[in-house]
């Protein structure tokens, strides 16, 4: 086991990436076509319930100080099926990391090289932030430091100069949802990006500080209120009819964004802020896989385990054709499949530890 | 003066087995002349000080200042009115210790001290009879005077660069830091060559695990010469492969000082005019000593200067290609058609264009650099006709690419450390390949890996990326802007210093 | 182990990056699109798309002795519009490059059919930006690709700057013609108003040996109207003149420019920095649209002989205020005759909360009751050099 270590900044922009830098950006278009004005809503009370799911996996991992999931499994319900249940976490890793390299590889063919085989981009990428899981966790999360800020600003620049389109009138007919059936039909967005976060119970025991807690809360408290805000961004810059129809109705409005007629064609920088923001994400979901490989499996070294990785998930991404199957099968499964391993698990797990923490009382007091 | 064991040449004289003999100096005086091949500068005198007590003499007169021995030690040996109430020779060293006008004097009876001594300058008085032999320092190599830094140059603050002789260094050091805390800690290395080193630290700045990482990679140095700095400096590197430079290199005494000031440590070896300085961090590599001699607000300015002409000759060539070649869409329309008409005729992908003028630019600056002066006009008389002028008229490349190639090259120039823009060279043409192969995706992919990479590096256990990453807020005023000095209160964290507040309290 | 890492990890990447050049197509490789024109044959109902591909070679800089023409145009049919820029491929020696032209034209017949296929198949594109112009002709589509242009010599560029000079000196044309802002309007019954472009004179000049000829009108495109667009489909057509004032109630129009009479003498005024408030009201029962104007003038021609006063300014102020309202009823009672809706009242109703309105909701065509109740405030900011102008003749000179 490597000894590293985090601070609470460094943990609270890994966390708030890891929600916020993909869905920021596939999220708000099916949002929009669901909820039409109000889409900005949905985050908000996704986001309440991310937090309050967070506020479990905290006190889970309270109550086993400085271990991660994989190892919470194994203690709390022995090797056999807590092994089972670790491996059934480490493959949900392994899948999220596929899914994301995925997301990574249909954006870069359909807006950048569309004569470039996917696997390319996949294997190269993965190669990358291979090299980033290798040099463990701290590198991660310095070289996160350094990239969120250039991703922040690049970020802000971009919607100021989009905000140019800004029309009120877009909001017409605001309110007007029926609040249960939106629900249902968004459930995905519980699932991504905010149960997604389970993800973090590998990386609680990296934090010494008490406060980490109230960063991963407070991250989720930001992660909510930016989605909701770029969603709010979309309605108001494209407008419910544009951005309902468009896969990414983001990379849109950065194509539309000039100055003048001089700085047109600004999407190599909503490239260069995806990129990084999935960068980000997936050495999260990679590592949090190998590290959990190596707990389950007593492993020391890393190294063959990211690279046999690195085929394994480059496999699993080529798992579905193209979009419309990955936007279908999270809208249909990705609710249910989530809530697996960050509800009811988790729970499972919390409840067996109780159980056995009181019998423990009962067998230590009478020989108290 | 530590003697290493392994020395093959001390190995040797193990065999012969020679030992100082008091009754027979005349046959350790042989020895070690045999022992050093009989060199013509060896100067072996004969005197004698007392009426029975003669006694040699024995330098190496290409090391030592002659003057000194004829005119002080030997005129006041020849003094017969000094030593004529000693008669025993026993007593004749003590004498000779206590009298003689010399600061730097011992003794020794150890025959290989002797003999390295000798070759470290020292004029060795074999006293017939006496138990041991008398040393006294009177080196002095040839050696150049302090003058102004060759590489780094600046138009205000000091114009000292350091020399190659590490005394005349440390004196100015000394002269800059005059506090009882600033340690000099004597170190040898180089089993052939017995260089001289100096680990320089302030002891109530520097951190103690900081120091202790230098003292333990200066003690596992091994090998058998050092000629310069730059050796030691692989040495003291993390020992992972990496074309960052984990610790600066200056030959400004300044600059040494300020990082010692700022809880640094620095090692000057004998015979570099090249210090070396850790811990260092990425963005220190940004900060040119002028910094410090110019308002706040100018160098801030200058340093972002920096900072964009370090993004300029790293990017713009693979940019370029990465534009021209891949993702066209990104070019302003106007430009667009205005490079596509640059561009009609030339046979070159864009890529092998880049290439050819990039490889072309570093063999003329390579022939810059080695090519004797007098020759220099020719050379650029050649590079500014054959790169600029001809390719283009000749349609072999792009007016563009000239420009794309001139703005690298004068942006690389702009990088304060010269290794740092090495570096940089290094980068230009890694990132230029994965453009040329992957466009803007293979640009990214190469940029992720190295944010990667420099947030691996350590330089001394401090993260390569600080302040950045990790974020320390208060050192942000020194690096990404200079404040003005009296906002600079507290040294920087990142360095761990043992003060906090540069306020005397 | 870092070392057998490092190794695996370059050559993979050197091997993942050789695939990348599938993808690599020199600048010079391309046909870089300056304008694109499509209409559908009447005849055989097939596709027909004009290309005006730039030519670099005119603007290379050792450009002697090579042509001079700065686009050459190429005409593709085909069955479907997929097809057609596959086709392209058969005329085309370069790869064809729409990702940044400047303008789209499409004929009146094209858009009086429906536009629909033609935005779905637009807004799939992912190298196309919906923020470019899309102009309605009502020249043949073929003389309009096929003309040289003076001054502006890529036409694609020349009616993008139409566009946004027209906006500038008049107001009448709106910027939100582009495709993207009929694409908004796709699901709404808001109007959209995009220019229609015509070539000037008979004939088209097919030689680029025009640059060399001092008439600049000739030929040329110039902008003659606003075609209205119903969703995706073109349902009238509006002179520039009232475009003005359309743009101006929907507060498109950040200039305006109106001639007003007093004293039938011509006073030109130059309206700058107009701010428009809509909203929606009841009274009596019945819709009634408030527009709220507020303008600064600026005095470009004043044919008056008096000199300018406090009373004068005010008077002229009042004029264009009374006008502007007076011209905004009459065109939008013809509007609603035509059954225009222009501003998209027919949703600001359905959108509407309240018992008052729910009536209106149920009726059909509730929108077309709606009176329009146009307020102008407006006030001279710049009156230009001279005060009192000079009067000149018999009578005005001292006594």
């Amino acid at each position: 086991m490597e000894k590293s270590k985090l601070t609470v900044w460094q943990f609270f922009v890994l966390t708030l990436s890891f929600l916020i830098g993909t869905s920021f950006f596939f999220t708000p278009g099916g949002l929009i076509a669901a909820a039409k004005q109000d889409a900005w809503i949905v985050p908000l009370w996704a986001g309440t319930a991310g937090i309050l799911a967070a506020l479990v996996w905290l006190h889970l991992s309270k109550l086993h100080a400085g271990l991660s999931i994989v190892q919470i499994c194994i203690k709390v319900a022995g090797r056999p099926i807590g092994g089972f249940f670790a491996l059934l976490y480490i493959f949900y890793f392994i899948q999220l990391a596929a899914f994301i390299t995925r997301n990574l590889g249909d954006f870069m063919k359909q807006a950048l090289m569309p004569l470039t085989p996917l696997t390319v981009f996949h294997v190269m990428f993965l190669f990358v932030t291979g090299y980033a899981v290798f040099k463990g966790i701290e590198t991660i999360a310095r070289s996160s430091e350094l990239l969120f800020l250039i991703m922040a600003a690049t970020f802000i620049f971009v919607l100021c100069l989009a905000l140019l389109e800004w029309d009120w009138g877009r909001f017409q007919g605001i309110f007007r949802m029926d609040v249960w059936k939106t629900m249902k039909e968004t459930s995905s967005i519980f699932g991504f990006p905010f149960m997604e976060g389970v993800i973090f119970l590998m990386l609680f025991p990296f934090v010494q500080s008490k406060k980490v807690k109230s960063s991963f809360i407070l991250a989720y408290a930001v992660a909510t209120i930016l989605l909701s805000f770029s969603t709010f961004i979309t309605i108001g810059v494209l407008g419910v009819t544009r951005a309902s129809h468009d896969t990414y109705p983001f990379f849109v409005i950065v194509q539309e964004i000039h100055i003048g007629t001089f700085f047109e064609h600004l999407e190599s920088t909503m490239a260069l802020i995806l990129l990084v923001a999935i960068f980000i994400k997936l050495s999260i979901a990679y590592y949090c896989s190998v590290l959990g490989i190596c707990q389950l499996f007593k492993i020391k070294n890393r190294f063959w385990i990211t690279i046999a990785l690195i085929l394994l998930i480059s496999g699993l991404a080529m798992g579905y054709d193209n979009v419309v199957e990955n936007i279908e099968f999270s809208k249909k499964y990705d609710f249910a499949y989530t809530i697996l391993y960050s509800m009811v698990l988790p729970c499972l797990l919390l409840l067996v530890t109780w159980i056995r923490r009181i019998r423990n009382k009962r067998t230590e007091e009478p020989a108290s | 003066m530590p003697i290493q064991d392994s020395n093959p040449a001390q190995d040797s004289s193990a065999v012969h087995n020679p030992v100082y003999n008091q009754h027979d100096p005349l046959s350790f005086v042989n020895q070690i002349r045999d022992y050093l091949h009989s060199p013509p500068d060896l100067i072996i005198h004969s005197l004698v000080i007392s009426p029975d007590v003669p006694c040699s003499c024995l330098f190496l007169d290409t090391l030592t200042d002659k003057d000194k021995i004829e005119h002080e030690l030997l005129s006041f040996l020849s003094e017969k009115a000094c030593f004529e109430d000693v008669t025993h020779a026993d007593e004749m060293i003590s004498v000779l210790k206590g009298r003689i006008p010399f600061s730097s004097i011992s003794s020794s009876d150890d025959f290989t001290l002797c003999v390295n001594s000798l070759l470290k300058g020292v004029c060795l008085i074999v006293v017939a009879g006496a138990p041991e032999v008398l040393w006294i320092n009177v080196s002095q190599t040839s050696k150049r005077s302090v003058a102004e830094p060759m590489t780094e140059s600046t138009v205000r603050g000091p114009q000292v660069g350091f020399t190659e002789d590490i005394t005349v260094n440390l004196s100015l050091l000394r002269k800059r830091v005059r506090n009882v805390h600033l340690v000099i800690e004597q170190i040898t290395a180089g089993t052939e060559t017995e260089t001289n080193m100096a680990l320089i630290y302030l002891d109530n700045l520097a951190s103690g695990p900081v120091i202790e990482e230098f003292r333990k990679r200066l003690a596992a140095i091994h090998t058998d010469s050092i000629l310069d700095s730059a050796y030691v400096e692989e040495w003291l590197r993390e020992r992972t492969y990496s074309p960052f430079s984990t610790i600066l290199s200056t030959e400004r005494p300044d600059i040494l000082t300020s990082h010692l000031l700022e809880g640094g440590v620095g090692v000057i070896v004998d015979g570099s005019p090249i210090a070396l300085v850790g811990p260092i961090t990425f963005f220190q590599f940004f900060i040119a000593p002028e910094d410090y001699y110019q308002s706040a607000d100018i160098a801030t300015l200058l340093r972002w200067v920096r900072f964009l002409s370090f993004m300029l000759s790293v990017f713009v060539p693979a940019l370029y290609v990465a534009v021209v070649s891949f993702q066209q869409e990104l070019l302003p329309h106007s430009l667009l058609i205005s490079i596509a008409g640059q561009r009609e005729g030339v046979p070159f992908p864009a890529f092998v264009e880049a290439a050819l003028m990039m490889v072309t630019f570093e063999v003329l600056r390579e022939a810059g650099l080695r090519m004797p002066r007098i020759a220099g006009q020719a050379i650029s008389i050649v590079g500014a006709l054959v790169l600029g002028q001809a390719a283009v008229t000749a349609g072999l490349v792009s007016t563009a690419m000239v420009i794309v190639v001139a703005i690298t090259a004068i942006s690389n120039f702009v990088s304060p450390s010269y290794s740092f823009g090495i570096t940089q060279r290094l980068l230009q043409f890694f990132y230029l390949m994965l453009a040329g192969a992957m466009g803007l995706f293979g640009l990214l992919c190469g940029v992720l890996m190295t944010v990667v990479h420099l947030a691996s590096l350590k330089s001394f256990n401090v993260p390569y990326l600080s302040p950045v990453a990790p974020t320390v807020l208060s050192d942000w005023k020194d690096i990404l802007v200079r404040v003005p000095r009296p906002w600079m209160d507290a040294y920087p964290r990142m360095n761990g210093t043992r003060k906090k507040s540069r306020k005397r309290l | 182990m870092n070392a057998v890492f490092q190794k695996l990890a370059v050559s993979g990447i050197m091997l993942c990056c050789l695939t990348g050049c599938w993808d690599r197509i020199e600048i010079n490789e391309l046909a870089v699109a300056g304008l694109v024109g499509s209409e559908i044959d009447p005849q055989t109902h097939e596709q027909i798309v004009y290309y005006q591909i730039v030519n670099p070679g005119a603007y290379s800089s050792e450009s002697n002795g090579r042509s001079k023409a700065p686009v050459y145009t190429y005409k593709v049919q085909g069955k479907s519009k997929g097809e057609l820029a596959q086709l392209s491929s058969d005329t085309l020696p370069r790869k064809l490059f729409t990702d940044h032209y400047q303008s789209h034209i499409v004929t009146e017949q094209y858009a009086r059919d429906g536009l629909r296929t033609f935005l779905n198949y637009y807004e799939r594109q992912f190298n196309r930006r919906s923020s470019l112009y899309l102009f309605v002709t009502d020249s043949p589509l073929s003389d309009v690709m096929m003309t040289f242009t003076p001054l502006e010599q890529l036409p694609g560029r020349l009616l993008r700057s139409l566009v946004s000079n027209t906006n500038n000196a008049t107001g009448r044309i709106s910027l939100k013609s582009r495709v993207k802002d009929l694409v908004e309007n796709m699901d709404s019954t808001t109007l959209t108003m995009l220019p229609i472009v015509s070539l000037k004179g008979e004939k088209p000049i097919l030689s680029a040996n025009r640059f060399d000829d001092i008439n600049g009108n000739q030929s040329n495109l110039v902008l003659t109207g606003a075609a209205v667009f119903k969703q995706d489909q073109m349902i009238g057509k509006v002179s520039l003149w009232e475009n003005g004032y359309y743009n101006l109630l929907k507060g498109e129009a950040g200039n305006f420019f109106e001639s007003i009479l007093l004293d039938d003498r011509v006073v030109d005024l130059y309206a700058h920095k107009i701010k428009t408030k809509q909203q929606l009201t009841l009274r009596n029962g019945a819709p009634v649209w408030n527009v709220e104007i507020t303008a600064h003038l600026a005095l470009r021609n004043d044919e008056q002989t008096e000199k300018l006063t406090w009373d004068n300014l005010s008077k002229i102020t009042d004029q264009f205020d009374l006008k502007l309202m007076k011209t905004s009823e009459k065109l939008y009672a013809q509007a609603i005759e035509k059954k225009w809706d222009l501003f998209g009242l027919e949703e600001e109703i359905k959108y509407k909360r309240g018992n008052a309105w729910k009536k209106l909701q149920q009726q059909e065509n509730a929108w077309a009751q709606t009176k329009l109740h146009v307020t102008i405030k407006s006030k001279i900011e710049n009156i230009g050099e001279i005060v009192d102008p000079y009067k000149g003749g018999a009578g005005n000179g001292k006594e």
